[in-house]
C-alpha cells in the first residue's frame, strides 16, 4: 500500500492512498487532525486496526487522477530526521557508522524546489539519494534482527549535503537548512518490499545519470542501522531514518538544475535547484 | 517573570507563573495546548497580551510552596534544538574560532527531578556534564540581524548538555555531534525567565555541582560568539520558531563526569537550580572531580600536561 500526502485547488493538505486508478483521500476515515503529519502518523499507529477499511476504500473509494492533486511530501515535519553516515562503495571502505541529525524544516516535496543556502563560493552542495525508513515507535534498543519493528514503510530522501570545510561539522550544520531535505513521493508499506536489499537507488541530473547504487552493497545493513540508531535515541512514529549513499556519481548542484530521484517500488522524486538566496520574512 | 510547568495533582502538566518561593497555577489564563511544548508555546506567543492577568495572578492567585510541586521541564519538546561548539574562550589568548553549531536530539529533554539514564553502550569511553545558557526563542524569525537578536528571544533557562565522549573530551561521533544525543541527556529548566529580566545575558553566573562538589563555575561574559550573534547564526540557516532553544556552549574548564548514584545540579543565577539524578545500569566508574586528561582546558590542568601553552591563560586563577 502506497501512502501520500496531497492537495487539491483550495482545500487543506490530507492523506490519501495511491492506487492504481489515482489517489484516494482518507479523510472520512481519519476525521480531523492539527496537521498532515500528525494525520500520517496516526495512519501508521493504527494500520493494522484501519487495514480492512484500507482496503476497501484502495479498492472502490472515489480517487481523483494524480495529475489533478498536488502531492507534498508524505512526512511533511518528521519528529526527527536521522541521517546515517553507512556508504554503498564496496567491502573495503567500512568507516564507522554514525548519525547525524537533519531539520525537520528541511522537508520539501515532489516538484518543489532546492534553495542552497548562501554562502562562499567554496562551498559545493549535492544531492545524496537516500533510501529512507519510515518508523513506527517507539522503537528503543532494537537489536539489527528486529530491525523489522521499527520500521512501517519505505520513501526516497535526498540528504542535500554541503561539501567544504568539515572543521567541527560545519558541512553538517549548513545541510540542515530549509529545503535540502526532500522527502516521497509516497511511503510505501515494509509489506510490499520483503527485503529493502533489493532496491536499487538512481539519481539523475539534467536527465544525465548520477548515482546508481544497491542497497544490497551497504557498509552497515538496515538493521545495524536501526540498532544503533534506537540505541542512542528512541525512535518515534513518523521519524525517518535516511540510510546512507554511494559516493560515486556525486557532482555539485547548479542554478535550475532538475534532480530526479528514483528507487524502485517506492517511485520517482523530481526536483528543482535554486542558488537564489530565499527572501528574508 | 518566570514561567513553568508543573505536574498538577492529576499528573497533567499546567502553566505555572513562579513567584519567590512559590508557584501559582496559570492554567485558567492559558488554555491547555495539545501537548505541554505547545501550551508553553501558547504562553510564549500570547505573552505579551497576557501580562497583566499573569502579573494579577501571580500576586493574588493561591500560592504553592515550590518544596511541594513537581516542576517539569519547561520546554518538554522542542521542535529544534541548536547548540553551540567550542564557544567560550576559556581564558586563552589565541585567535578566535569559527562559529558552529549543531542539532541536539530533542526528545531527549528531561527537567527537574528526573533521571539522568547513561546508556547500556560501551564505545563511548566517559559520560561528561556541560553547563549552559540557553536561549528560549520566539518566532517565526528568520534572518535576524544581530542589532535585532531581541526580537528573536523570548526568555532563558539552564540546560545541561550530557555528552558522552569518544576519545579524551571529545565528543563520541566525530563531526555528528551522536554523542549528546542520547535519550535523558538534556536536562532543561527549571524555569523560563523572561528577557525582560536579564539585562545582558553575556553577564550571568553559571554554578554546577556534582554530589555538591563545585565544577563549572564561570560567567557568561567569557562567550567567544555572544548571544546576539548567535541568533544571527542560527536564523540565518534555519527559521528560529517559539519553543526552539539556543544552547549556548559551556566553559569548558569545569567538566567532569557523571556517573551512577550521583545528583547533579546547577544554577545559572536570575533563573534557577536544576537538579538531577543520574543511574548508569553497568555501574561504571571513573575517578570523580574535574577532568584533569592531556586535552583538558582546567588551568592546573593546562600547567601540569602542557606547560608550554601555560603563559596562553589569561587571568589565571
Amino acid at each position: 500500500m502506497k501512502f501520500v500526502v496531497f492537495q487539491t485547488h483550495a482545500a487543506l493538505a490530507e492523506v490519501g492512498l495511491l492506487t492504481d486508478r489515482g489517489v484516494v483521500g482518507l479523510g472520512s476515515l481519519l476525521g480531523e487532525d492539527d496537521s498532515p503529519q500528525a494525520a500520517m502518523e496516526r495512519v501508521i499507529d493504527a494500520y493494522d486496526t484501519l487495514l480492512p477499511r484500507l482496503l476497501d476504500l484502495a479498492a472502490s473509494g472515489p480517487a481523483r487522477p494524480v495529475r489533478d492533486v498536488q502531492l507534498q511530501p508524505p512526512l511533511p515535519r518528521p519528529g526527527k530526521i536521522l541521517c546515517s553516515t553507512a556508504v554503498f562503495d564496496g567491502p573495503a571502505d567500512r568507516p564507522p557508522l554514525l548519525m547525524t541529525l537533519k531539520s525537520p524544516e528541511s522537508v520539501i516535496g515532489p516538484g518543489e524546489t532546492i534553495r542552497l543556502p548562501d554562502v562562499d563560493a567554496a562551498w559545493q552542495f549535492v544531492a545524496e539519494a537516500e533510501l529512507g525508513l519510515v518508523i513506527r515507535g517507539p522503537g528503543k534498543q532494537v537489536a539489527a534482527a528486529d530491525w523489522r519493528q521499527a520500521v512501517f514503510g519505505y520513501t526516497c530522501v535526498v540528504d542535500v549535503m554541503a561539501r567544504g570545510d568539515e572543521q567541527f561539522g560545519r558541512d553538517f550544520w549548513l545541510a540542515k537548512a530549509e529545503t535540502l531535505g526532500p522527502l516521497g513521493p509516497c511511503i510505501v508499506t515494509a509489506d510490499e518490499i520483503p527485503d529493502p536489499g533489493t532496491l536499487r537507488v538512481r539519481s539523475w541530473q539534467n536527465g544525465t545519470p548520477r548515482q546508481d547504487y544497491a542497497i544490497a552493497t551497504a557498509s552497515y545493513s538496515v538493521g545495524e542501522q536501526v540498532e544503533l540508531a534506537s540505541t542512542v535515541m528512541t525512535l518515534k512514529t513518523g521519524d525517518v531514518l535516511a540510510c546512507g549513499t554511494s559516493r560515486v556519481g556525486l557532482e555539485p548542484l547548479r542554478q535550475g538544475d532538475r534532480l530526479d530521484i528514483e528507487i524502485d517500488r517506492i517511485g520517482r522524486l523530481v526536483l528543482g535547484v535554486s542558488t537564489l538566496a530565499a527572501s528574508p520574512l | 517573570m518566570k514561567l513553568a510547568l508543573f505536574a498538577a495533582d492529576d499528573g497533567q502538566a499546567r502553566p505555572a507563573v513562579i513567584t519567590d518561593d512559590a508557584l501559582v497555577d496559570v492554567s485558567a489564563l492559558v488554555p491547555p495546548g495539545r501537548t505541554p511544548q505547545r501550551t508553553m508555546e501558547t504562553l510564549i506567543d500570547g505573552f505579551d497580551g497576557l501580562r497583566p492577568a499573569l502579573e494579577q495572578a501571580a500576586a493574588e492567585g493561591a500560592r504553592r510552596p515550590l518544596e511541594q510541586v513537581r516542576l517539569l521541564a519547561p520546554l518538554p519538546r522542542p521542535s529544534k534544538v541548536m547548540c553551540c561548539i567550542a564557544n567560550y574562550w576559556e581564558h586563552a589568548q589565541r585567535e578566535p574560532r569559527p562559529l558552529n553549531m549543531f542539532l541536539k536530539n530533542p526528545d531527549a529533554v528531561v527537567g527537574p527531578g528526573d533521571v539522568i539514564r547513561l546508556p547500556d553502550y560501551t564505545v563511548p569511553w566517559m559520560f561528561m556534564h556541560e553547563a549552559e545558557l540557553g536561549v528560549v526563542l520566539k518566532g517565526p524569525s528568520r534572518h535576524v540581524k544581530r542589532a535585532d537578536w531581541r526580537s528573536a528571544v523570548f526568555g532563558y533557562t539552564g540546560m545541561m548538555d550530557i555528552t558522552g565522549r569518544g576519545e579524551g573530551r571529545s565528543t563520541w561521533g566525530r563531526g555528528t555531534w551522536l554523542g549528546k544525543s542520547f535519550d535523558t541527556f538534556l536536562p532543561l529548566g527549571p524555569c523560563i525567565t523572561t528577557a525582560d529580566e536579564i539585562e545582558d545575558p553575556n553577564d550571568l553566573w553559571v554554578q554546577f555541582w556534582n554530589d555538591g562538589q563545585l565544577r563549572h563555575n564561570y560567567n557568561t561574559d567569557d562567550m567567544e560568539h555572544r548571544v546576539p550573534e548567535l541568533v544571527e547564526f542560527a536564523s540565518r540557516t534555519l527559521t528560529l520558531r517559539s519553543g526552539d532553544l539556543i544552547c549556548c556552549g559551556t566553559n569548558h574548564e569545569g567538566l567532569g563526569p557523571v556517573q551512577d548514584g550521583e545528583t547533579v545540579e546547577l544554577l545559572i543565577h536570575g533563573i534557577g537550580r536544576l537538579a538531577l539524578t543520574v543511574t548508569d545500569p553497568l555501574k561504571r566508574i571513573w575517578e570523580r572531580g574535574i577532568y584533569m586528561g592531556q586535552d583538558s582546558v582546567n588551568h592546573e590542568a593546562v600547567r601540569r600536561n602542557r606547560p608550554h601553552d601555560a603563559h596562553l591563560l589569561r587571568d589565571a586563577t
